[in-house]
């Protein structure tokens, strides 16, 4: 009897719980066609331009799968797997990886917060990326620091919590995975996608009106140093990120500082930075339900001679449908006398690394894109 | 023939004037002790702020959704959810939470979708 009813117990919990698990398929496909200018000739000197048919330009192409499965008492185990992709070729991304975006397995508390182990986006781009007012589409909040607030890192182990009165804070830690604690090997992520031990930390806080961030993070690169004397602070590095978004009715005001630092970088040549700030700020109106416009200034100002440079953007987008839209983006940099800095979010042009996206120093580079993309 | 119509139109302005003051008095009439029956503005904000509060805790907890950058508004029961999430299917999942809410009578989502 007593075995009975032990079974008939087991049985339906299993049942409830398999009840609600649920996996769900998504997607994006974003293309559109892109005129560039500022682009150094290959055939003799000056500039020149391009026009192309790209993927990407208003938001990643991707596809992924979530789940969830509810283990009783509050506690549910997670999974997430993203892969971006080129809709232009259909090609995987440069390294080849699957799920380059996010692979993470984890358990998640509703008291307390989630844990998850595996690949990720770096916390200055997966969580600051609602903070640029065009929410790092190509050319926005990563062009001036050369792309390294967007990277996805490899080995991590993030913990998210649960919001208490407004706040919430978030950390983030990445193993390099090799004998020596600080270094890195091949398929950790970051600009080489070798990078060493990396972490991060996040402090949130929200109310009706405003929504305030804070990140700190460091990246090491594959020798364990931050910073070196090749790319400057641009693939490793401390980060200091603090701003927010201001809610005005149809108006969101965007505002943030982002604050690149080395250490102990010996030998820079003149015209690699081995620190950098940023200040970005800008508005996006909801003029309707379907349609918005943006308007947005990005200023960088490095030093070693590596110069400053301001991009100025106009843009928007206009909603078909729930899942189809239509977008436009007009953006403008300036550089200073020996400054490099492209729309686009190149690492400086090194003799091993050629960046012929960079314009020619001191030269500046306008481009436009309008495209179309569908979620599913 | 005129002055019947001129009759006609004056007295019926003056019928839809006599019924306007008559729905002003009523009006005045009933809006003396609704005053002072009315919650405080104070308790108001209170009432609202506590809402905010239940439907944020709500979104925070709803399953397949990253709700930290949503921002919830209350007015009455009418809920507004602004900020920015990455999907539609995140969207239509924080519509779903905030009206499974206890108190909330409308949910207007102004969520915009994006992601890097």
């Amino acid at each position: 009897m007593k075995k009975a009813l032990l079974a008939a117990a087991l049985m339906s919990a299993g049942v409830i719980a398999h009840a609600q698990s649920s996996v769900t398929l998504y997607g994006r496909l974003d293309a559109g066609v892109a005129y560039m200018s500022g682009i150094p000739s290959t055939t003799g000197g000056g500039s020149t331009s391009r026009v192309s048919l790209e993927s990407g330009d208003w938001g990643t192409s991707l596809w992924g799968m979530k789940g969830v499965e509810d283990l009783g008492g509050g506690l549910s185990a997670v999974f997430h797997l993203e892969g971006s992709f080129s809709t232009a070729t259909g090609a995987l991304p440069g390294s080849g990886e699957l799920f380059n975006r996010y692979a993470l397995v984890g358990i998640s508390d509703n008291q307390v917060g989630t844990l998850t182990l595996g690949r990720e986006l770096t916390l200055d781009g997966e969580d600051l990326w609602a903070y640029d007012p065009f929410a790092q589409s190509s050319w926005s909040s990563a062009s001036l620091v050369r792309g390294r607030n967007w990277q996805a890192s490899s080995n991590n182990i993030n913990f998210d919590s649960q919001t208490f009165g407004g706040f919430a804070a978030r950390v983030q830690y990445s193993l390099g995975n090799t004998t020596n604690f600080n270094e890195g090997a091949t398929g950790n992520g970051g600009q080489f996608n070798n990078e060493g031990r990396s972490d991060a930390v996040e402090i949130k806080y929200n109310n009706s009106y405003v929504q305030l961030r804070g990140v700190y993070d460091e990246v090491r690169n594959v020798n364990g140093g931050l910073g070196d004397a090749t790319d400057g602070v641009w693939a490793s590095s401390r980060e200091y990120m603090a701003g927010g978004n201001v809610i005005l009715g149809p108006f969101t005001l965007n505002a943030m500082y982002d604050g690149l630092r080395s250490s102990g970088v010996n030998g820079a040549a003149t015209g690699v930075a081995t620190t950098a700030n940023q200040e970005y700020g800008g508005v996006t109106w909801h003029a309707t339900p379907a349609a918005q416009l943006i308007a947005a200034v990005y200023h960088v100002n490095a030093n070693n001679g590596a110069g400053n440079a301001t991009m100025y953007t106009i843009g928007g987008s206009y909603n078909l449908s729930k899942r189809t839209l239509l977008d436009i983006q007009v953006a403008s940099v300036r550089n200073s006398n020996n400054a490099t800095f492209s729309l686009e979010a190149n690492l400086p042009s090194t003799p091993g690394n050629s960046q012929p996206d960079n314009p020619l120093p001191g030269h500046s580079q306008t481009g436009v894109y309008a495209g179309i993309e569908h979620s599913f | 023939m005129k002055a019947s119509q001129a009759i006609k139109a004056i007295s019926g302005a003056l019928i839809v004037l006599a019924s306007l003051n008559a729905y002003a008095q009523s009006s005045d009439a009933t809006a003396a002790p609704d005053t002072t029956a009315a919650p405080s503005a104070k308790s108001t904000k209170a009432t609202n702020r506590a809402l905010q509060r239940k439907v944020l805790k709500a979104l925070a907890r709803a399953k397949g959704l990253t709700a930290e950058n949503i921002t919830v508004r209350a007015r009455g029961g009418a809920v507004t959810l602004e900020g920015r999430v990455s999907d539609q299917g995140q969207s239509d999942i924080a519509t779903q939470t905030a009206q499974g809410v206890a108190g909330v009578t409308s949910v207007k989502n102004a969520l915009e979708i994006r992601a890097q």
